[in-house]
């Protein structure tokens, strides 16, 4: 009796094993690595797909699909229509919006795309000047598979803290929270058909406002980041006749400075009148500065900290009131606002209103920590 | 039947092992989503309601251990039958079965609900019924020496997942837990109440209890364990607020399991599909415990035999476990299964412990009198 019923379990659980889930074999499905978003006519969104498909019998492996749909998950069903495997998107690593997408206040794909829990949060979000579509249409030699060069790209800078990270997870944090704006990096053609990192477009509100060059989109990230490592080219300007420039080809005086280790903290000092006081602790090696400046002597040293803070600061300032002027909270200074005054009730358009009012205060501190072989 | 109940020595538990039976049973399906509920609530200063959940918990397990004290040994079953007499107590008792098994439920339906939206959403309902199910009917047959087994390895093999909070914690800002206190004593209460979905298991003591060996140490070990959950879910908690902002997390669904799916290890991509199947570790001590429960209630109140009332409680499950799919009816049912528990669990257990004190003192004086 207890051998049969145990016959009858065993060859019963065999049933568990035949497999009812759809099965998505490598080999019969196209991975997409890259989507793009432009706007199409009539309100519909144009996407742009690069996949990879793995075919032994064809010379590239690499695909790019061009599709219009009125929705965003339509866009890949349209897609599936002019390819021979069925794509999937869990391999999805960059996103990318074109520019007159987001103009429009359209970031508002990501969240879309995250509630599909094939998509990592950890998926690059990016601007493309110009059209997406059209960045990705790019055809060079060096770039063979342009969906991982564009990963590759920006994995590699924001790795070295060149780019601000712009994760899906990162962009939605900060556009969901009230008293913060994303940043994202944005990406341009090249015009011999290359992907450049331009610069870092900045929002209010989900709606992009205005760019920044990367000189600029450095600051962010020495605001809202940590540096353990990072490079920077930085323009003395200055009055005293020791640091004139004129040893390299231009008459301005640059020090280029690398290693630089960085913490900064934001405090709000004023509530009523809101003021805020940055400071920015920063050092790094000096290998360049092309000034006939004796480096050598430590008075010389305490008068080039001194003059790079000085330009900092002012870049700083500047930086900050251009924020101002567009109406975007790059450095969260609305979240520090909510954080520290009690029942403070913060809503958006409260928000920036006081925003452009905001007094803010720079302190810059640096210190050069060696100058490399020579003195 | 007997009110007194004491097992025979084979199926006796070393009492340490209340701890185990306690994480396993606390622990199940309201820890995927509990973040996003409290947070609705009480907003940044949610970790506070779950610290409050957490005493209360305590509370309730003394007032609960106090109870099965003064009824010698004996569980629910037994003491409803002796407080309330024959035909009440038998009600009641039905009541409680019935409780265990619709928890039973909730946890199935929640689990399967995760496994649909994430990993299989083409794979019917009842496919994974039936393979849970099966592999609960095998548990339960291995008896109750079994089930607590399962208790003890679903925490010791699930506790590497801990470790992956180092890679959320990256990312995180601590600006969002201030300012503290911020929201109203109110909506901290009411968070506090939300939590009664995630919180409950630990009345899983009414029963287990004639089956624990060293009566003395019961409530040295139920507080551990219920220390240790509590911890958990605090940790959890703040993570939450501190690595998602507030919009977001009011949007995300199951943000426990969504804390996972920024991690990326070189072998594997998405550990989050690695964890959501390796859940059914971390449920199985709840069903196959919620189940026990439920035919010991049956078997105690009624006297029948424990394989044709499996079999009727299985059914039982599988047939309603076929409908509420939607996202809006799973929620509908939490909703009221977070109410009928937060009655039975949180209220019930003092009007017990007062009426089961009545008695004793009414008796003993009885006695004296005579």
């Amino acid at each position: 009796m207890i051998k049969k019923g145990f016959i009858c379990c065993y060859s019963l659980s065999f049933l568990l094993l035949c497999g009812c889930a759809e099965p998505k074999v490598l080999d019969k499905v196209g991975l997409i690595t890259t989507m793009g978003f432009d706007i199409g006519k009539n309100g519909s969104f144009l996407g742009t797909l690069v996949g990879l498909k793995i075919d032994t019998n064809s010379q590239k492996d690499v695909v790019i699909l061009d599709s219009e749909s009125l929705s965003i998950r339509g866009i890949r069903s349209n897609a599936d229509n002019q390819t021979s495997k069925r794509l999937t998107s869990g391999q999805l690593r960059v996103i990318l919006y074109g520019e007159e997408l987001l103009k429009n206040g359209k970031i508002r794909i990501a969240p879309i795309l995250t509630s599909d829990p094939a998509i990592s949060d950890m998926t690059y979000i990016a601007m493309v000047d110009g059209r997406a579509r059209d960045l990705l249409h790019v055809k060079s030699s060096h770039i063979p598979d342009i969906g991982t060069h564009i990963y590759r790209l920006m994995d590699q800078n924001t790795k070295s803290k060149m780019m601000p990270l712009s994760t899906i997870h990162e962009v939605l944090h900060d556009h969901y929270i009230i008293g913060k704006d994303p940043v994202l990096p944005i990406l341009s053609k090249l015009d011999n058909n290359g992907v450049v990192y331009k610069g870092v477009a900045i929002f209010k509100g989900g709606k992009l406002v205005g760019k920044l060059n990367t000189e600029q989109s450095f600051y962010i990230m020495l605001i809202n980041d940590k540096y353990k490592s990072g490079t920077k080219d930085i323009i003395i300007k200055s009055d005293s006749s020791k640091l004139k420039g004129g040893q390299g080809l231009t008459n301005k005086t640059v020090a280029s400075l690398d290693s630089i280790r960085s913490r900064s903290n934001i405090k709000l000092i004023n509530k009523e009148k809101l003021e805020y006081e940055i400071e920015i602790k920063l050092s790094g090696r000096m290998l360049e500065i092309n000034s006939p400046i004796d480096i050598g002597n430590p008075k010389n040293m305490k008068l080039i900290e001194k003059e790079i803070k000085k330009s900092m600061k002012k870049d700083i300032e500047q930086l900050i009131s251009f924020c101002q002027s567009k109406n975007s909270d790059v450095f969260g200074f609305g979240d520090i606002y909510r954080s520290s005054v009690r029942h403070s009730n913060l809503t958006e358009e409260k928000w920036y209103k006081m925003y452009k009012n905001a007094k803010v205060n720079v302190k810059v501190d640096f210190v050069v920590i060696r100058t490399g072989l020579n003195d | 039947m007997k009110v007194q109940y004491q097992p025979k020595q084979q199926y006796l538990l070393n009492t340490f092992l209340l701890f185990f039976i306690f994480h396993a049973m606390q622990v199940g399906i309201g820890i995927q989503a509990f973040e996003r509920i409290i947070f609705s609530e009480a907003k940044q200063d949610a970790w506070i309601s779950v610290v409050l959940a957490g005493i209360f918990s305590h509370v309730v397990v003394y007032i609960m251990i106090k109870t099965l004290q003064i009824n010698g040994t004996s569980d629910i079953y037994g003491i409803q039958i002796t407080v309330y007499g024959k035909w009440i107590g038998k009600i009641l008792n039905c009541f409680f079965i019935f409780y265990c098994l619709l928890a039973f439920m909730i946890i199935l339906k929640n689990y399967i609900e995760v496994l649909q939206t994430w990993i299989f959403p083409t794979v019917p309902t009842w496919l994974f019924s039936v393979s849970i199910l099966l592999l609960v009917i095998y548990g339960f047959t291995g008896g109750i020496r079994v089930i607590v087994g399962v208790c003890f390895f679903s925490f010791i093999l699930s506790i590497w997942m801990l470790g992956l909070i180092g890679y959320p914690l990256r990312y995180s800002e601590l600006n969002h837990l201030l300012p503290i206190m911020e929201t109203n004593i109110v909506s901290i209460i009411k968070g506090t109440h939300k939590m009664t979905l995630t919180i409950i298991g630990f009345e899983i003591l009414y029963v287990v209890y004639p089956f624990l060996k060293e009566k003395d140490k019961v409530q040295k070990f139920a507080h551990l364990g219920i220390a240790a959950t509590n911890i958990l879910y605090l940790l959890l908690m703040l993570l939450s607020i501190i690595y998602f902002s507030p919009g977001q997390l009011e949007k995300t669904i199951w943000p426990s399991l969504t804390l996972f799916k920024i991690i990326k290890l070189p072998f594997i991509e998405r550990i989050e599909y690695v964890i959501i199947t390796f859940w059914l570790l971390i449920i199985l001590p709840n069903l196959l415990l919620y189940l026990w429960a439920a035919i010991q209630g049956v078997k105690r109140t009624f006297g029948k035999k424990s394989k044709w009332v499996l079999l009727i409680f299985i059914l039982f499950i599988f047939i309603p476990s076929l409908f509420f799919n939607s996202r809006i009816n799973i929620n509908r049912l939490n909703h009221y299964f977070s109410i009928i528990a937060f009655y039975i669990v949180f209220c019930y257990p003092f009007i017990l412990y007062a009426l089961s004190l009545i008695r004793k003192k009414l008796t003993s004086t009885m006695e004296k009198m005579q």
